[in-house]
């Protein structure tokens, strides 16, 4: 998990970098980027948690009720 | 055809297309139209030809008109900017969703069919890193890519399936009757799902050079995927029966491990493998593209590459998560994935079409 949270923080700290220096009008993109990083830690950390009985397709039809 | 332009050709994406084909026609087409129709399944090729004509029209249509447009540009002009936006983010979503699920389906195939003991993470990781490469330079290695990679495709399909043809037994297609025509329109929901992702191509319609080619190739193209369809289908049907084709995982994969030539060469199906694994990677690259193509698109971005990654990762966790089993994998694609695909990628564009043409757009 440690290394998980250690590589997509270095990933998004080299990506503002790469914003910052190669593209224009970053302001957005900085945004979107700080956005899905955020939403790959979170799924990073679900899936270090989560175990077989809940993963996505358990909730989808689940609200769909549809067995199997 | 030179890319000079930084553009594809008609003829580029219309391989993208057929290669985006082979990975889910492989797995998914038999098992899905041998479960609707039984022995008639082979014949699903002539609905789902009808449904390719009517989708082929709709997108002449829109390429009348709006040939240098993308996709989402067509829909903003059409149906206004907050359905319009709506319409992008039901897009980006449903090729995310497709996009992990296929990720997955590769890595639980490989597992299942050839390397039982690696971890997936591992499968995994190396597919990823190799998407994150070939992004780097765009769409236009990918079609590049595509057009070599398709000739070895279709040289390999053509070989096995003669090396099959001793195993075929004609009396396995029969009897057809009246009855079975309603299983047969069924069973081509399969070839409306792949048809489908023309939708995801021409989100970057932008970036295919069109002069006026699309309608000269469209019917060839769509040809060239009913005959490979064909094949899959009948040829698990003609080898095994439809009873135990329809109780296969992967029909057609199995009906390749029958070849036994002399008793010398036999089990060669490895080569369907590289088929497989070639196919799906174009497709996610192309999937992934278009994902960052909606991205750039909304909010008008000159650049999406340092998103790219990180989409590529939640990409990989949301596959991890995705399923449990493969039984649930199986679910999700009968369940939610067919349904979806064939209105947001099949229906929408016709529907959209239909008003684009009522308010005179198209």
């Amino acid at each position: 998990m440690i290394f998980l949270i250690i590589f997509i923080i270095v990933l998004y700290i080299y990506n503002i970098y790469y914003i910052k220096n190669n593209i224009d009008n970053c302001k957005k993109l900085k945004i979107i980027c700080t956005v899905l990083s955020i939403c790959a830690l979170g799924l990073g950390l679900y899936y270090d948690m989560c175990n077989y009985d809940n993963s996505i397709t358990y909730y989808i039809l689940k609200i769909l009720n549809i067995s199997y | 055809m030179s890319n000079d332009n930084g553009k594809i050709s008609v003829r580029q994406s219309l391989i993208l297309f057929l290669m985006l084909f082979c990975a889910p026609a492989v797995r998914y087409i038999p098992a899905y139209a041998i479960g609707k129709a039984s022995q008639a399944a082979w014949l699903t090729i002539i609905p789902s030809f009808i449904f390719g004509i009517i989708y082929a029209f709709a997108w002449s249509g829109f390429l009348k008109k709006h040939d240098k447009k993308s996709l989402l540009d067509i829909i903003n002009e059409i149906t206004g900017k907050y359905i319009g936006g709506f319409i992008r983010v039901v897009f980006f979503l449903w090729i995310t969703l497709l996009l992990a699920y296929y990720l997955r389906m590769y890595a639980e195939r490989i597992l299942t069919s050839t390397m039982p003991n690696v971890n997936i993470i591992f499968l995994l990781s190396i597919m990823i890193i190799t998407l994150v490469h070939i992004l780097k330079s765009g769409i236009i290695p990918i079609a590049k890519m595509a057009e070599i990679f398709f000739i070895i495709i279709v040289a390999l399909f053509f070989i096995y399936n003669l090396l099959v043809l001793p195993e075929i037994k004609i009396d396995n297609l029969l009897p057809v009757t009246f009855e079975d025509t309603l299983p047969i329109i069924e069973g081509s929901a399969g070839f409306v799902t792949l048809f489908s992702y023309i939708s995801i191509i021409f989100i970057f319609n932008d970036e295919i050079e069109h002069k006026g080619e699309f309608d000269k190739m469209k019917y060839s193209g769509l040809l060239v995927a009913m005959i490979g369809g064909l094949f899959f289908i009948a040829m698990p049907i003609a080898v095994f029966g439809a009873s135990v084709s329809s109780k296969l995982p992967l029909p057609f994969f199995a009906t390749m491990m029958q070849i036994n030539i002399f008793d010398v060469v036999e089990r060669i199906e490895s080569g369907i493998i590289v088929f497989w694994v070639i196919s799906e990677f174009i497709l996610m690259a192309v999937f992934i593209y278009s994902a960052m193509h909606i991205l750039k698109k909304s909010f008008k971005l000159n650049n999406t590459r340092p998103l790219t990654m990180t989409y590529i990762i939640i990409i990989f966790f949301l596959s991890l998560i995705l399923a449990g089993s493969t039984l649930e994998l199986k679910m999700l694609s009968e369940s939610v994935i067919t349904p979806l695909s064939i209105i947001v990628g099949y229906c929408l564009p016709i529907i959209i079409y239909i008003i684009g043409k009522i308010r005179k757009i198209v």
